[in-house]
């Protein structure tokens, strides 16, 4: 089965900061998956270490069987594609198009391929428009869009998003929200860092939390926020909903409107 | 150490405790560079060499022996090694040592040689040990307090922090461009593959980040009409600093005036 | 008198066809707070920018209309004495840090470096930011190599330790996690109660919702709405025009949809709260 699998892994920084500490995970490429927790759990270090970025200086990961060990991170990122959090790292062709265009040129894929993949992705991330733009004259928000759409166009099987929702509006909310429908049905996995909790509760259905350099739950949304002390130690929030809904004693995994609505079907008049 | 110990460091007028350190980064700029540009009017190529141990030394004594040393070593690689082969190989001469194609080594083609570089690497050797041995912020609050305009010593601090920030964010992109699929290591035609796609973030964001970090600086209240204040502060220059750096100056003085004179006999 | 007055100003940055803002006229009275929403790309950093003198005088371009602050003109208004009224803090965290300060308690001091103010007091409100930014354990480390988050926090701490009357806060969490931003809302909170004026731009309109007086709404450089935030977090019809409503308003139009009608639309959870306790058998 393909899978990404972590085993007790720890990551030092050659500094010596200790940033990781005896991580334990599978993740298939079938599933979708929030990381969630404080600033500086280690979340960023942690995915990073699923590509190859970061190799484990204890334990190892697998991709697909392939120890990342083994491998350059370029070789790692034809199954693994990672999304930085800052797009302009990343980011430094004269338009949209060339940007998006740059990997698969890179693989050699001819220009009638190349020109439907870029329009697929720039599609499905809703950047059309901008195709002909120069990334520098576009918002940032939208600029962190065309580092996804340049990932999208290499094909990978799986894909980490690093905090796409941070600074997002309704409709780049939305946005990312079909992309994760698009990812299942393409059967491309996707493990993304976020803060937003609505936004974890309306899109996956694993949620992994963490604290202190370590992963201290693992489960459905719903597992993660009806258990306070989860909730507690990694700094994270219930949903508004779950909020009001435990607070009238009508249960802890409450995670959205309609779920709430439900629960008081039949105790208000 | 705790925050309030930390504070209060700063009541105090910074000192390093060391006697090359804790001159004032002005007068340590004059007199590194009095020394160097003395090389040129000093007609002995022994007084430039002897000048490049000299820094040596100072750098030891500041305890920067080995900062000093990763920086010059390629000035001596560079400016020392390849000049001097040039210059020994090309340079006329009549005593001839070594002849081949157009290659002719010979006594002064070897001195002139060795008198070029030995002013080189002086003079190269006294910047590189100012800057090793000074701490921008040091720097620029002598500026400052010498009567340079605020913007200007910032432009300068800033400048030199970006400088030494490239190096971080070249890092960064580096590692982003890798998580995409472009090969960074490897032999060299890869390399250069990989030069256009980590070059122009860094260059990119070097730009951008000049406008939203003078926008940043205005929201500090930098260009307030009010005179400024320092929370770090460098000591008083002592009588016998100042006294110093005027022998040197005058020594200066003398050696050019020294060659001149020799000139128009 | 209104402290900032906006009366049709229309704003087109240089170079560009579309304006930025149009037609804007606002009121903002002292020692309110005002949460500004809407669209990306919809023109709040620019209202910000104006607010803050650097529109017209940094970005150049074309303003039209009046705007005063405190009377003046804001065309004519003297930016450098400006920023020692008005505190601004911008999105982006990177550029936000000076760069040039080895600590974070001397990048925190460069502010007050900058207003004149001496050495002793700078060293006792630094220290008493960080407590309150709860960034204590940051003071001794280099700013240039902490997280987005840390950064956020930081430049967050050196404007607010600046004490003008008024801040402009362009997305001041959006690096956060729930934890720490809710502390920054709680932060705001304490300033507008000591009388400081805020403008405060931010996607997470659930915590606006409690804090905030009035709300503005912008679109497309328009100020489609502006007023009291129940009043105009109540309008369904925003979300059609790009901006997040609270989670609450959404609930009580699934509730509605059931037949439940609340008394009046809930845009805070205490007031959702407590008015299903009511209704609850």
């Amino acid at each position: 089965m393909n899978q990404i699998l972590l085993e007790n892994v720890s990551f030092r920084y050659p500094n010596g900061f200790l940033a990781n500490e005896n991580l334990n995970l599978a993740i298939g490429q079938d599933e979708c998956v929030a990381i969630v927790g404080q600033n500086g759990a280690g979340k960023t270090t942690a995915v990073k270490l699923m590509n190859g970025l970061n190799k484990p200086t204890e334990g190892n990961v697998l991709v697909n069987g392939m120890n990342t060990k083994d491998y350059t991170t370029a070789q790692i990122a034809k199954y693994v594609g990672y999304v930085f959090q800052n797009p302009d790292d990343q980011i430094f062709n004269q338009s949209v198009y060339d940007e998006i265009a740059y990997m698969p040129r890179y693989y050699k894929k001819s220009e009638k391929e190349i020109k439907k993949s870029v329009e697929e992705a720039a599609d499905i991330m809703n950047i059309r428009v901008f195709l002909k733009s120069n990334p520098f004259e576009i918002p940032y928000t939208i600029r962190k869009f065309v580092t996804i759409a340049a990932i999208l166009v290499t094909e990978p099987q799986y894909m980490i998003l690093d905090e796409p929702t941070a600074g997002q509006d309704l409709n780049g909310t939305k946005t990312l929200s079909d992309l994760l429908t698009v990812l299942h049905d393409k059967n491309i996995g996707v493990i993304t860092i976020t803060h937003d909790m609505e936004f974890v509760a309306d899109n996956f259905k694993r949620v992994i939390a963490m604290a202190h350099k370590h992963i201290i739950a693992d489960g459905s949304a719903k597992d993660i926020f009806s258990d306070d002390e989860v909730i507690k130690e990694s700094k994270i929030k219930r949903t508004d909903m779950g909020i009001i809904g435990s607070e009238l004693g009508l249960g802890k995994d409450i995670l959205n409107a309609r779920e709430l609505v439900s629960a008081l079907d039949g105790k208000i008049n | 150490m705790d925050n309030i110990t930390f504070a209060n460091q700063f009541l105090n007028p910074r000192k390093y405790g060391n006697i090359i350190l804790d001159l004032n980064p002005i007068n340590r700029l004059n007199i590194f560079v009095a020394l160097g540009i003395s090389t040129f009017f000093v007609n002995n190529y022994w007084y430039g060499f002897a000048l490049v141990l000299l820094f040596f030394v100072i750098a030891a004594v500041a305890g920067r022996l080995k900062r000093y040393f990763s920086v010059y070593w390629k000035v001596l690689l560079l400016f020392g090694l390849f000049l001097f082969v040039i210059k020994a190989a090309f340079s006329p001469g009549e005593h001839m040592i070594f002849q081949l194609a157009g290659i002719h080594i010979s006594t002064e083609s070897i001195n002139s040689a060795l008198s070029l570089i030995s002013k080189v690497l002086s003079f190269s050797g006294a910047i590189v040990l100012f800057v090793q041995t000074t701490e921008w912020e040091d720097f620029t609050y002598a500026l400052e307090h010498a009567g340079v305009p605020h913007v200007v010593s910032f432009v300068v601090l800033s400048s030199f922090q970006t400088i030494s920030d490239l190096g971080k964010s070249a890092q960064v992109i580096m590692e982003s461009q890798k998580a995409r699929g472009i090969e960074t290591d490897g032999n060299l035609v890869k390399r250069a593959k990989a030069y256009i796609p980590v070059m122009g973030p860094l260059v990119l964001n070097a730009i951008s980040s000049v406008e939203e970090k003078s926008i940043a600086m205005d929201a500090r209240a930098f260009s307030a009409p009010v005179a400024h204040t320092h929370l770090m502060e460098l000591p008083e220059v002592t009588k016998s600093e100042k006294a110093f750096v005027v022998f040197i100056d005058l020594l200066l003085l003398a050696t050019i005036i020294g060659r001149i004179v020799i000139w128009l006999l | 008198m209104a402290f900032i007055e906006l009366n049709d100003v229309t704003y087109t940055y240089p170079l560009m066809k579309e304006a930025a803002l149009k037609n804007i006229s606002y009121k903002f009275e002292k020692g309110k707070f005002y949460g500004v929403i809407g669209e990306n790309a919809g023109g709040k950093t620019t209202l910000c920018n104006l607010l803050r003198g650097l529109v017209p005088h940094f970005y150049k371009g074309k303003l039209k209309g009046s705007a005063t602050i405190n009377g003046e003109d804001i065309k004519t208004i003297d930016v450098d004495k400006l920023s020692t009224q008005i505190g601004y803090i911008f999105q982006n965290p990177f550029t936000q840090i000076s760069g040039v300060k080895k600590s974070v308690f001397e990048e925190i001091a460069i502010g007050l470096e900058n207003l004149g103010v001496e050495k002793g007091e700078i060293i006792e409100r630094v220290l008493k930011i960080a407590k309150l930014v709860n960034i204590e354990s940051l003071l001794q480390k280099n700013p240039n190599e902490l997280s987005g988050g840390q950064r956020q926090r930081v430049a967050f701490a050196s404007v607010i330790a600046m004490d003008t009357d008024t801040f402009v806060i362009d997305e001041p969490t959006s690096q956060l996690d729930p934890d720490g931003t809710e502390a920054i809302f709680e932060i705001i909170h304490t300033l507008k109660e000591q009388g400081k004026t805020i403008v405060l731009v931010e996607h997470k309109v659930d915590l606006l919702a409690e804090y905030a007086d009035e709300m503005l709404v912008m679109n497309k450089g328009n100020l489609i709405a502006g007023g009291p935030t129940k009043e105009v977090l109540s309008d369904l019809s925003l979300l059609e025009k790009g901006a997040m409503l609270p989670h609450t308003v959404l609930f009580n139009h699934e509730l509605k949809l059931k037949g439940v009608e609340l008394e009046h639309v809930p845009v805070t959870k205490e007031d959702c709260i407590s008015q299903l306790k009511l209704r609850m058998k």
